[in-house]
């Protein structure tokens, strides 16, 4: 089935029983999926009236206690930044997809390219962490949409699925797990109305005092102290809320951003790749390998935040890191921060930025270094 | 018209005023003035003067922005 | 005193707390429920509380769902969000606090300003004519459309109690008082003032009638102006469910 799909049936699998979404290239397939699955499941689809609105509602339902998302590729993605971070802000469990596609601005409707690896980052104002997925299949598709309703359930935060327009439209064999065997998190929720006060800030997250439960929850994206009320003169109440939320994320970069370890074991040169190029990278290797080069791959599958200790102990005997990005280096730098002192690290876009790389390109790239 | 269970006492709440004025210009029975004196957010509360012609018809109350005049006791007013 | 008859409608109704949810925008009209009413409180982004308050409806239909909107946020940035719950039929109550300005960032020129008002960013007066709110919303398909200006207070609580009991959108604008920016411009800075200004500009609906534009000008026409019923977001998802459920794969 193709990855799009794949996205919807794993949405609906781990729970997922709100979508909203505004029409747009290449997402337009988990929609019309999600529109057809979600009735039977008494889950809502709704086409709300843009991105805005959305990332909003999709935000309003999830604290009436469903898991809700929404679906987007790059100018839509920009729409919702603002959204993301009130989400951010307020602990919100929630999951948007962004299938990539060229840009900047309208672009390419249907070429790959990795650009909003920054955005999903950085793409809201204000100082903060999230966390963000790379699939790079279709079966991962559904997988890693699992496994973000997971992680947003559990950290009460926004969780992006960075997919690209590659990934969303191939077609290839997806493996759907059993009813009942698939690992599903649920948010905690409050017992009791004096557990549910201190909503907000904490380092093990705090209980969501989902509405309509007598919680009386004050929700804001005002800077707000742990029973959600409105701080918004003392810069110590914004302090805390920016280290905590960072924290409670980025203390936990380990367990949320898996890595791929592929032939590493005796790799002189590694090459970094995620999303589609991670397909064409491994092919590479193994081709490499063929030849008697020494070349693994180390396959990002989470990329925010970012997984700096996997990356520094993979990359910890290799002699040269060469990084495959469809786009200018987004990711690069901090690759390039964790690759070993000796080690030459270089980035390597396709010859054609918006089209998958070369494998014969990547191959001769490397060819040429091994001599 | 209900009688009277006990007679309407205003309540004036003057750490939440902030002296805009408009009980004192909406009663209808005109009870209500103006103090000379300032409370401690330097405004000018509303004072009784004819605390008995109240008819807790609840005007000071429903109109006050701040929640700081209401009125306890006395009939319902004959409509809502 | 918005705050107030809120309350006291909720009081008469006898809601329970637990059921209402207020979501609120940004501008002082956000600071009516967020964070001291003691229920749900949902304080949201700028012109996005309609958009929010459509997810928490569609979400748990049992809960009452109220957004407290200012001018500015309801009709210039929330603009679209705004139309498209009215077309819905979605059964959100929203509230608008119309001062006719942008209060809370000082004094900005907004949607609802009327023509030649200055305003600190129309320094040399207003160029742009004004929205009616409510007839944009009666444009837009809203079932439940009424205006009154927080003079009329008694006024206001059956509306809201109305708003309230019915199913479906429910859109109530308020026009409001605010000498601190708005009437200090027309050179009514004394709140008593300005609410017995409101009190001699309003006029209801069924006395407007017949009147010439030239009549009305510079008159704030109040009252019920819509009030039909239509099936609500809500009941259209509930029979989706029951045609999925029946239907096969």
């Amino acid at each position: 089935m193709q990855g799009n799909e794949a996205c919807a049936l794993g949405a609906v699998a781990v729970g997922c029983r709100f979508f909203a979404f505004y029409p747009i290239t290449p997402a337009g397939e988990i929609a019309e999926k999600m529109s057809r699955l979600l009735p039977r499941a008494r889950g809502v689809y709704i086409q709300m009236e843009d991105e805005i609105a959305s990332i909003g509602s999709v935000i309003g339902a999830s604290w009436t206690g469903l898991k809700a998302m929404t679906a987007t590729s790059g100018p839509g993605f920009s729409l919702m930044q603002e959204n993301i971070g009130y989400a951010v802000m307020t602990e919100t469990p929630c999951v948007i997809v962004d299938v990539q596609r060229a840009g900047p601005s309208t672009g390419i409707v249907s070429a790959p390219m990795q650009g909003d690896v920054i955005q999903a980052r950085h793409g809201s104002h204000g100082e903060y962490e999230i966390i963000a997925l790379a699939p790079s299949s279709a079966q991962e598709m559904f997988e890693m949409t699992v496994r973000a309703f997971n992680l947003a359930e559990q950290y009460r935060t926004p969780v992006i699925v960075l997919a690209d327009e590659t990934v969303a439209h191939m077609r290839e064999e997806v493996v759907i797990p059993s009813e009942g065997s698939l690992t599903i998190v649920n948010r905690k929720v409050p017992r009791n109305r004096e557990e549910a006060s201190k909503a907000f800030l904490s380092a093990s997250v705090a209980p969501m005092p989902i509405f309509g439960r007598g919680f009386a929850a004050h929700v804001t994206g005002s800077s707000h102290d742990e029973y959600g009320m409105r701080k918004a003169s003392a810069p110590e109440a914004i302090d805390k809320i920016v280290r905590t939320i960072h924290a409670k994320i980025a203390s936990h970069a380990r367990e949320i951003s898996s890595i791929e370890r592929i032939m590493l074991d005796d790799a002189d040169i590694i090459l970094v790749a995620y999303g589609s190029c991670a397909r064409t990278a491994e092919y590479v290797v193994k081709q490499a390998r063929q030849k008697g080069m020494r070349v693994g791959l180390l396959r990002l599958m989470g990329i925010w935040p970012f997984p700096h200790e996997g990356v520094r102990e993979a990359l910890k005997s290799s002699r040269r890191v060469v990084v495959l990005e469809n786009n200018l280096g987004q990711l690069f730098p901090e690759i390039e921060r964790f690759a070993p002192e000796g080690a030459e690290t270089v980035f390597l876009p396709p010859e054609i930025i918006g089209t998958l790389h070369r494998p014969a390109y990547v191959f001769d790239q490397i060819a040429k270094e091994v001599g | 018209m209900t009688s009277t269970v006990q007679a309407p006492r205003i309540v004036i709440l003057e750490d939440l005023c902030k002296g805009c004025g408009i009980c004192v210009d909406l009663c209808p029975m005109k009870i209500l003035k103006t103090s000379t004196s300032m409370t401690k957010k330097g405004v000018f509360p509303p004072e009784v003067v004819e605390p008995a012609k109240c008819t807790a018809c609840k005007i000071c109350q429903y109109y006050c922005p701040d929640f700081a005049i209401f009125i306890v006791g006395g009939p319902k007013p004959s409509r809502s | 005193m918005i705050a107030q008859s809120f309350l006291r409608a909720v009081d008469d109704l006898a809601i329970p707390k637990e059921k209402i949810v207020c979501v609120a925008g940004i501008g002082c009209s956000g600071w009516i429920p967020s964070p001291l009413f003691d229920m749900d409180t949902l304080h949201v982004t700028h012109g996005r509380p309609i958009a929010f308050a459509t997810g928490v409806k569609l979400g748990n239909p049992n809960l009452e769902v109220v957004v407290f909107t200012g001018d500015g946020d309801a009709s210039a940035i929330g603009g679209n969000h705004l139309i498209h719950a009215a077309r819905r039929n979605i059964g959100v109550k929203v509230i608008c606090v119309n001062n006719m300005i942008y209060g809370m960032t000082g004094g900005e020129v907004a949607p609802t300003t009327p023509l030649g008002l200055k305003t600190t960013t129309t320094p040399f007066g207003n160029l742009e004519r004004p929205f009616d709110l409510s007839k944009l919303v009666i444009g837009a398909g809203g079932t439940y459309v009424a205006r009154w200006t927080t003079y009329h207070i008694a006024a206001l609580v059956s509306a809201m109690k109305k708003a309230l009991t019915r199913k479906g959108f429910a859109f109530l604008e308020v026009l409001s008082h605010c000498p601190v920016h708005y009437g200090r411009r027309i050179g009514i800075s004394d709140p008593v003032e300005m609410l017995r200004w409101f009190q001699k500009q309003s006029i209801t609906i069924e006395k407007s009638r017949g009147m010439s534009e030239q009549e009305l000008a510079g008159k704030f026409v109040v009252g019920e102006f819509v009030d039909i019923e239509a099936p609500d977001l809500n009941q259209m998802y509930e029979q989706l469910f029951e045609a999925a459920k029946r239907e096969p794969n």
